[in-house]
């Protein structure tokens, strides 16, 4: 079978913080391994999942690993369709500015699109 | 083909519905299942009637029966037993978990 056929549009729903639950590092992991697998892969952060991509985090107060460093490996992952809901970060005070990879910012509208594109949504 | 979009959980307990809304489009299918079974109570589910005519709403019956919500539900949601749901899923893609 050509890997053509085996390739499939996944797109991963991140939308919780990053400490408070290991949901958020399972999601990371999850879409590493599709990325590894050469799926067609793509993040999409809504919520509070969007703090997982703040800069500044010092989790080794927690003892924990650092998430966003963790999330600045997806390009090498050849992972680059990274989005962020506009009106989650806007309610939250944040841009895309204050994230450790490139985002692409989507409306509402944006989303639908792209939820109706994919083979299957993961939600994390 | 449209989306199935599964939330477990009520709207006060949880983002999950909020953030369902954001990605719920046009002629998708809606299934309240666990805790989700709160959301078609009828105030909550008209306001979500009212903003998605063209969606379809649907609750697990065995799920809203052990809440006691059997009579207190909103007459437009659709009620399916465990075969109801497993045909939802074959009939849409992709399914979503909002929990």
């Amino acid at each position: 079978m050509a890997a053509e056929d085996l390739r499939r549009r996944i797109l991963f729903i991140l939308t919780r913080p990053p400490y408070g639950s290991s949901l958020a590092s399972e999601a990371l992991d999850a879409a590493l391994v599709a990325g590894v697998f050469d799926q067609d892969v793509s993040l999409l952060y809504m919520g509070e999942g969007l703090f997982q991509l703040l800069d500044q985090q010092h989790p080794e107060l927690l003892q924990t690993r650092n998430h966003a460093k963790a999330s600045r490996v997806l390009p090498e992952y050849d992972i680059n369709q990274v989005y962020v809901h506009d009106l989650s970060m806007n309610s939250r005070g944040l841009s895309p500015a204050d994230f450790v990879l490139p985002v692409e910012v989507l409306t509402q509208q944006d989303i639908k699109n792209l939820v109706a594109q994919q083979n299957a949504v993961l939600n994390f | 083909m449209s989306s199935l979009h599964l939330v477990n959980k009520g709207n006060q307990s949880s983002d999950a519905l909020n953030l369902c809304r954001t990605a719920l489009a046009l002629n998708d299918s809606v299934l309240f299942i666990q805790d989700g079974c709160y959301n078609v109570l009828p105030g909550e589910l008209e306001v979500l009637i009212e903003a998605f005519p063209e969606v379809t709403f649907h609750v697990l019956e065995p799920d809203l029966r052990a809440r006691g919500l059997l009579n207190r539900r909103h007459p437009s949601v659709i009620m399916v037993d465990y075969n109801g749901f497993v045909e939802l899923t074959e009939q849409h893609n992709p399914v979503l978990s909002w929990y």
